[in-house]
């Protein structure tokens, strides 16, 4: 019900919005606009859409294969609890506190690091 | 061994993310989450245990580890606000490294700190155009002194 109202006041502020552009557009523009219209299906010449078909079906089942591939490349390992991953992440914390001199993260955040690029 | 104060001070400064993760509360509690926690001052022991716990145990299991965690310690309390807060910023990029880039950062970042800025500047070239392999080669050939 609200997205519906959403969508209506949506729709009614872009028509709102297109009329006021079009009001704004000079009579000798529209016109000319209208006849580049008209000559625009004379003048382009029909595209082949031969291959059109056979490239999105192909793609479509290149998609297909990926996905694939990648869930039977997952492994099935059982979820870590939320606990065990807090316990993990706080160990890491620890160690990247107390195990590693902070003069080396102060440097790691320098121009001089970053310049190394070494991720 | 209780974990000596600077530790604590440490542990407030830096782990309180952590610790609170680690001390998580039971589903039953999961609700006064958002309650704001008091001050360290007003806590209960009991509370002020569970945050250092992580920290503790890190101190009594690894004894040979103490000194330089110690030292670790200090060097944090020594870093003005500003220091702190850009090693924060190089922290999180280590946690984002795997072991061979962590490696590579300890064995730079020691070979490059007692250098000129001419020096460094060669270092970088020499290591821009280095194959990973070199770079391992390198690592090993220039280990960081302090491990």
């Amino acid at each position: 019900m609200n997205t519906d109202n959403r969508d209506a006041r949506f729709d009614a502020a872009m028509r709102q919005l297109h009329e006021s552009a079009v009001d704004r557009v000079s009579g000798r523009t529209r016109l000319r606009l209208q006849q580049a219209a008209r000559a625009a299906p004379a003048a382009a010449p029909a595209r082949p859409h031969r291959l059109a078909w056979p490239l999105a079906t192909s793609l479509a089942a290149a998609l297909a294969l990926m996905v694939g591939l990648q869930l039977w490349n997952e492994p099935a390992s059982a979820p870590a609890t939320p606990a065990a991953v807090a316990d993990a992440d706080a160990d890491a914390e620890i160690d990247a506190v107390l195990d590693e001199n902070p003069d080396l993260y102060l440097w790691l955040a320098s121009n001089d690091a970053y310049a190394l690029a070494m991720e | 061994m209780r974990a000596p104060p600077i530790l604590i001070a440490l542990a407030l400064a830096t782990l309180m993310p952590c610790a609170a993760m680690a001390v998580s509360p039971p589903p039953a509690e999961a609700d006064t989450a958002s309650t704001p926690m008091p001050a360290w001052e007003q806590l209960t022991q009991a509370q002020r245990d569970a945050l250092i716990a992580p920290l503790r145990a890190r101190w009594n299991d690894n004894p040979e580890r103490r000194a330089r965690m110690y030292e670790h310690a200090q060097r944090w309390q020594d870093m003005t606000p500003e220091q702190r807060k850009r090693a924060h910023r190089g922290m999180k990029r280590w946690k984002h490294m795997d072991p061979e880039q962590r490696a590579q950062a300890r064995a730079l970042f020691h070979k490059m700190r007692g250098m000129s800025k001419e020096d460094r500047n060669e270092l970088r070239k020499r290591w821009h155009a280095m194959t990973p392999e070199q770079r391992h080669q390198w690592v090993e050939q220039n280990p960081p002194a302090e491990h």
